[in-house]
């Protein structure tokens, strides 16, 4: 008895004081679909506040000291973004004297603490030689000798025993893995310790032979371990990727043809890629160089990385571009226009499914015909280029490159209708214009009626179903009969339309409600124009009809009927079970003395995975939108215009951008 | 060992002094102990946690409410020295009202940065400010020193109906961070300038009747656009007939009236009751219902007859007949006709006659004047829309070699009553043509011919409106550098009844508000 009341004592005591107290939600995040990004963030410190803004990145890549400085970083990154790959950087063949200054609890500190004398790469007089000021390099080939065992056999030992058995990394950035020695070293080597040096020839054959033994080991002790090596492309078979460091290092168009061909080499998951950066300088706001890497990384399916340099990989700049979803590569891009024989680069174009990316890797401006009308990216940080314009041609500056979406159109509506011909704005959940509005038109529904189309049957193909005037029709994408009825018998009034699963077969229901002059009964069919349940959502006395939207609003994998009423009643929202039977939540979208009718929406419009109902204002208001959680709790507000709309406007939501995020997209303003 | 007492202890100062310093800790967590032992102890299994979970929640309890008893002290612990007075006129629903606030000094030093926010509740509209408001919505008043006085006006509208209160209030600040007084007062809306009455007392009335109603602006000014809603009606199917149950209103000029009829059912209740309202920027504005009786017999009927330039009346009934007309009432006597002005037709082409009776005055069947259809027309061409978006592609202004899309629109109505087989028909300028992208709100696109449209509407509603759109494109020739372009030669709609027709476009683009070019055709770039 006593236990019975002791726990309900601190349930209770649990449900209070997580009332009064705030609540932080992480939400995930993480950019998915091109570009994919990555960034070399290979500074001492991370901080809290970077973590969020990290977790944008696609892979990270992170100095391997870091788990024991931030393991919880770390696994807080992946709770933020469960796709990011975080590798850990670690020199294949180069140690900083820094690193004998560390405690042994850090990885790199153990590392120095055990490196032999004898793996030291060496000049013919004896002497450590270096590549990088303040660190020594490590000979890697299979003459490196030592007690035991060589550092191409310690190193992958080391990876699996103090790397990856911490479980927070999911493979390895291995810097330095040089093509040859005989450049780095700065002066002849004595790989075999003899007092001899090797020939250049000689001395490269070794090295290559030893750096490809040290990724064999690491990959056998390793077996689940992604690995990048930065530097030559001829262990692109051996490894998942190959950084495309300074990227162009000296030939535009041979750098490309080198990223591309070792893409086609690498293991899968393929992770090449290509490092852009302002020469060690501190210009975030050169936008034009890094369109021109993303571009031409966007040329391959590579990831890309934008920052100040390699004496300075820890900055997180971040642009517009990043966030625009260009969606997945229509096959591979292509030379369009060859530079004059007398100069060097030719102006390449890659198509997506949402867009194109272009680049110039002349060096002169070009006039590009694209193939098509397409979108600029609407950005704040570079307006004059990302201005959201619509164009069919392309003015390209030299060593410059261009994201671009193509243009919307009513083909991108899908599961949720709208009135056929009606101008349509598109906006994100914050209120903010995404892309240019356009005319909702299909040639294949009559002009005025309102339109669904999506997958409503669980076949393959889309279906459409339309409702023009009193008739709803039902066109299977499948082919067969056409279905038509008449939801409220014959009428002269008009109707709301939605559609959605509101039962546990596989098809979708057909939702019709008077909008406006009648009672608020909402009618649920099935496809085939059999009516499963109705009920009168307001008083009944009320004659202002009622507007629906389905969807799942609480986020336990049932949907939910929405109801707003039309005309004439308050903006009371109700939501209900999809058998009529009220969910019990209600709530008054604007102020309850405005009685212009609501238009409703259901729609995932932040990403977070749960479904925000959207208002949008009636009859003799001015045009604005609320966002609502399934409580009733305002998210966000905006308004779309300053001068009060006869009609009202109606709103919907789909995933135009393919990004996850649901747009709103919002009739009733005339374009004209 | 004994511990050697500390020089401090050893005056014997200290002993006392914290003694009677933790005295009220000491008594507190005595409490508590007794608490912890009476009323937890053995009776939870876990007794500690229990009471360390009530102590937390209470402690958070008691932190929350001394917070906001210390906000709620800070906030009124000090008087701001500043008075503030509004002054407003009688509150008159749908006419701009001029509020005033009146800030003085009344502790005799100068308050310095002092500033105002109106908070007015959702019913009411800001028409002007003075001073204007800042980007936070405050107004800045400056200094106000012990002789002077400042002034916030705001010119306000109510859409609140007659009787309802509506507070007028306000915060005045001093500083960024200074006392705040507010300040307000709650004041009711004495009457409307819009109301919308039956425009006869009839008590009756027959199946298939339409009861007038008058609507009209009595206030000093002209409203802004409205709805007229009925709302409930039992008894009868009722509607403004083909408007439905809803008119959108446009402004109505001091003093200007409207005369609209509530249409009945041909089988109608015993009794009927309507209620109908007006409403302004979504906001019920007037309110107001009716019972009328349903009128036995049969109900006479007028005749109407069209001549060259007036409409005859002719009542074949055996009793005298009142009509409500736009312009007043005016009798037509049994056997006999009048004629009248198609300036009498009310909303949709209506008048209303009746006829009294010893019962009272009962409603008839509404008589539909020939008068001719109002047929709004318009075109444009665009290249963004009336909300920014971009329509249009190409260079612009146009240039010589290069194509150029633009939008043009055709917009029929909101037509005063129903009309059918509307035929829209526009003829493009030579060198344009359609792309094929159009847009139709209602009806068909038959455009064959590339240089032209063609725009069928089967059935357009009594007061609604057709939107066409067409996307063309054009690419300049030489000789048309240094011109305007010309895009649509004719537009024409028509039945056969109406017809109207629009001058040609071209690409000045007019109506055009983010298009910033002279529409001129610039000569072609040199390479």
């Amino acid at each position: 008895m006593h236990d019975m009341f002791f726990w309900k004592r601190m349930c209770a005591s649990f449900l209070a004081v997580t009332l009064v107290l705030p609540v932080s939600v992480s939400a995930a995040s993480g950019i998915r679909g091109s570009p994919k990004i990555l960034n070399l963030y290979l500074g001492w410190e991370i901080k809290e506040s970077d973590v969020p803004l990290l977790a944008r990145w696609d892979m990270l890549v992170l100095d391997v000291d870091q788990q024991q400085r931030y393991p919880h970083l770390i696994r807080q990154l992946r709770e933020r973004n469960p796709k990011i790959i975080i590798l850990a950087y670690i020199s294949s063949s180069e140690i900083a004297q820094a690193r004998f200054l560390e405690s042994t609890d850090f990885p790199m500190g153990r590392l120095a603490k055990d490196v032999q004398d004898a793996w030291y790469l060496r000049a013919p007089n004896g002497n450590r030689t270096e590549f990088w000021p303040g660190s020594s390099l490590l000979n890697v080939t299979n003459l490196s000798s030592g007690t035991g065992e060589r550092w191409n056999e310690y190193l992958p030992r080391f990876i699996r025993d103090q790397v990856m058995s911490t479980g927070l990394w999911d493979g390895i950035f291995l810097d330095n893995t040089f093509v040859g020695i005989s450049y780095f070293a700065r002066s002849q080597v004595d790989l075999d310790r003899n007092g001899r040096a090797e020939t250049d020839v000689d001395a490269n054959t070794k090295w290559q032979a030893g750096t490809r033994s040290l990724i064999h080991a690491i990959r056998a002790l390793n077996p689940n371990a992604l690995l990048i090596g930065n530097g030559g492309t001829v262990y692109a078979d051996q490894l998942n990727g190959i950084l495309s460091e300074n990227f162009p290092s000296w030939n535009w168009n041979e750098n490309l043809r080198e990223y591309r061909d070792a893409l086609t080499k690498n293991r899968g998951p393929k992770l090449g890629s290509i490092n852009v950066n302002t020469k060690n300088e501190a210009r975030p706001q050169d936008f034009k160089r890094m369109r021109f890497g993303l571009a031409s990384t966007l040329m391959d399916d590579g990831y890309y990385s934008f920052d100040q340099g390699d004496w300075n990989h820890h900055v997180m700049w971040w642009y517009d571009e990043y966030e625009a979803n260009l969606g997945m590569p229509q096959g591979a891009a292509k030379k369009i226009i060859e530079q004059p024989t007398t100069a060097e680069g030719s102006v390449w174009l890659r198509r997506f499914t949402k867009g194109i990316a272009v680049v110039n890797g002349t060096n002169v401006a070009r006039r590009i015909n694209l193939p098509g009308v397409f979108e600029r990216l609407r950005g704040k940080q570079d307006p004059q280029t990302n201005d959201g314009s619509l164009i069919r041609t392309l003015n390209l500056d030299a060593q410059d490159g261009a994201i671009l979406f193509n243009r919307s159109d009513v083909s991108d509506i899908k599961n949720t209708s709208f009135q056929n011909g009606s101008f349509v704005r598109i906006f994100n959940g914050q209120g903010q214009v995404v892309q240019n509005g356009f005319f909702a038109q299909r040639e294949d529904a009559p002009s005025g009626a309102l339109v669904f189309i999506g997958n409503v049957d669980s076949e393959e193909r889309e279906d459409q179903i339309y409702m023009n005037g009193d008739t709803v029709t039902v066109k299977p994408g499948k082919g067969g009969k056409v279905i038509n009825f008449k939801p409220f018998g014959k009428s002269k009034q008009t109707f709301t339309l939605s559609v959605g699963n509101v039962n546990r077969d596989p098809q979708k229901e057909i939702i019709v409600a008077r909008n406006g002059g009648g009672p608020s009964e909402v009618r649920v069919f099935n496809m085939k124009g059999k009516l499963l349940v109705s009920w009168v959502a307001y008083n009944p006395a009320f004659l202002g009809g009622v507007r629906t939207a389905v969807g799942d609003v609480d986020g336990d994998g049932l949907r939910e009927i929405v109801t707003a009423p039309g005309p004439g009643g308050g903006p009371h929202i109700k939501i209900w079970k999809t058998d009529g039977k009220n969910w019990g939540g209600s709530f008054f979208a604007f102020d309850p003395g405005e009685v212009g009718g609501v238009s409703i929406a259901i729609g995932d419009v932040d990403g977070d995975g749960k479904a925000e109902i959207i208002a949008g204002s009636g009859q003799g208001s001015i045009p604005r939108v609320r966002i609502f959680d399934f409580r009733g709790t305002l998210k966000q507000e905006f308004r779309i215009g300053n001068v009060p709309l006869a009609q009202g406007i109606t709103v919907g939501t789909t995933d135009i951008q393919g990004d996850g995020k649901d747009e709103i997209f919002i009739t009733g303003q005339s374009a004209f | 060992m004994a511990k050697k007492p500390s020089i401090r202890t050893q005056t014997g100062f200290l002993r006392p002094t914290s003694s009677v310093l933790l005295a009220p800790a000491r008594a507190m967590s005595s409490h508590v102990r007794r608490i912890y032992h009476e009323k937890y102890q053995g009776q939870y299994r876990f007794a500690f946690i229990v009471f360390l979970f009530d102590a937390f929640l209470t402690g958070i309890i008691v932190t929350l409410l001394g917070i906001n008893i210390f906000l709620w002290a800070s906030s009124n612990s000090k008087t701001s020295g500043l008075e503030a007075e509004v002054h407003a006129p009688v509150m008159i629903a749908s006419q701009t009202i001029p509020v005033e606030v009146v800030i003085k000094s009344t502790d005799g030093r100068i308050h310095r940065d002092v500033s105002l926010t109106w908070e007015f509740s959702p019913s009411i509209d800001v028409k002007a400010m003075s001073p204007a408001a800042g980007l936070f919505g405050s107004v800045k008043l400056g200094d106000i020193s012990p002789l002077s006085q400042a002034h916030a006006k705001v010119r306000i509208q109510v859409h609140a109906e007659v009787g309802s209160k509506v507070p007028l209030r306000f915060r005045v600040r001093e500083g960024l961070w200074g006392n705040t007084i507010q300040g307000g007062e709650v004041r009711q809306v004495e009457s409307g300038a819009l109301y919308a009455e039956p425009a006869v007392e009839a008590k009756e009335v027959f199946p298939g009747a339409a009861i007038p109603l008058r609507i009209k602006n009595t206030g000093n000014e002209e409203t802004d656009a409205f709805i007229l809603r009925l709302i409930r009606n039992t008894g009868s199917n009722a509607s403004f007939g083909n408007l439905g149950t809803m008119v959108q209103m446009e402004k109505l000029a001091a003093g200007e009236e409207k005369i609209i009829g509530i249409q009945l059912d041909q089988e109608i209740s015993n009794s009927v009751q309507l209620t109908w309202q007006l409403e302004q920027q979504g906001r019920i504005i007037f309110r107001k219902s009716g019972i009328w009786k349903s009128a036995v017999g049969i109900a006479p009927q007028v005749t109407v007859k069209k001549n060259e330039k007036n409409i005859e009346i002719q009542n074949n009934n055996n009793t005298d007949i009142k009509i409500v007309g736009m312009q007043g009432e005016f009798d037509v006597p049994q056997n006999q006709s009048r004629t009248i002005d198609p300036s009498q037709a009310t909303i949709g082409g209506y008048v209303f006659p009746y006829i009294e009776s010893s019962h009272g005055s009962q409603l008839v069947v509404p008589t539909l004047l020939p008068i001719p259809v109002q047929l709004p027309f318009e075109a444009e061409v665009r290249y963004y829309s009336a909300t920014g978006d971009q329509l249009g592609i190409g260079p612009l202004p146009p240039r010589e070699g290069e194509l150029t899309s633009y939008w043009v629109l055709w917009r029929v109505g909101p037509v005063d009553r129903e009309l059918n087989d509307l035929h829209v028909h526009a003829k493009l300028a030579s060198g344009v043509e359609r792309t094929g992208a159009f847009t139709a709100s209602l009806g068909k696109n038959n455009s064959v011919d590339k240089n032209e449209m063609d725009w069928l509407i089967p059935r357009l509603e009594a007061g609604t409106k057709a939107e066409f759109g067409l996307e063309i494109q054009v690419k300049p020739k030489p000789e048309q550098v240094g011109k305007v372009l010309p895009l649509v030669s004719t537009s024409t709609i028509e039945n056969v009844f109406v017809q109207n027709w629009k001058n040609p476009l071209t690409s000045l683009l007019d109506s055009d508000f983010k298009n910033k070019s002279p529409g001129i055709v610039l000569p072609r770039i040199s390479k």
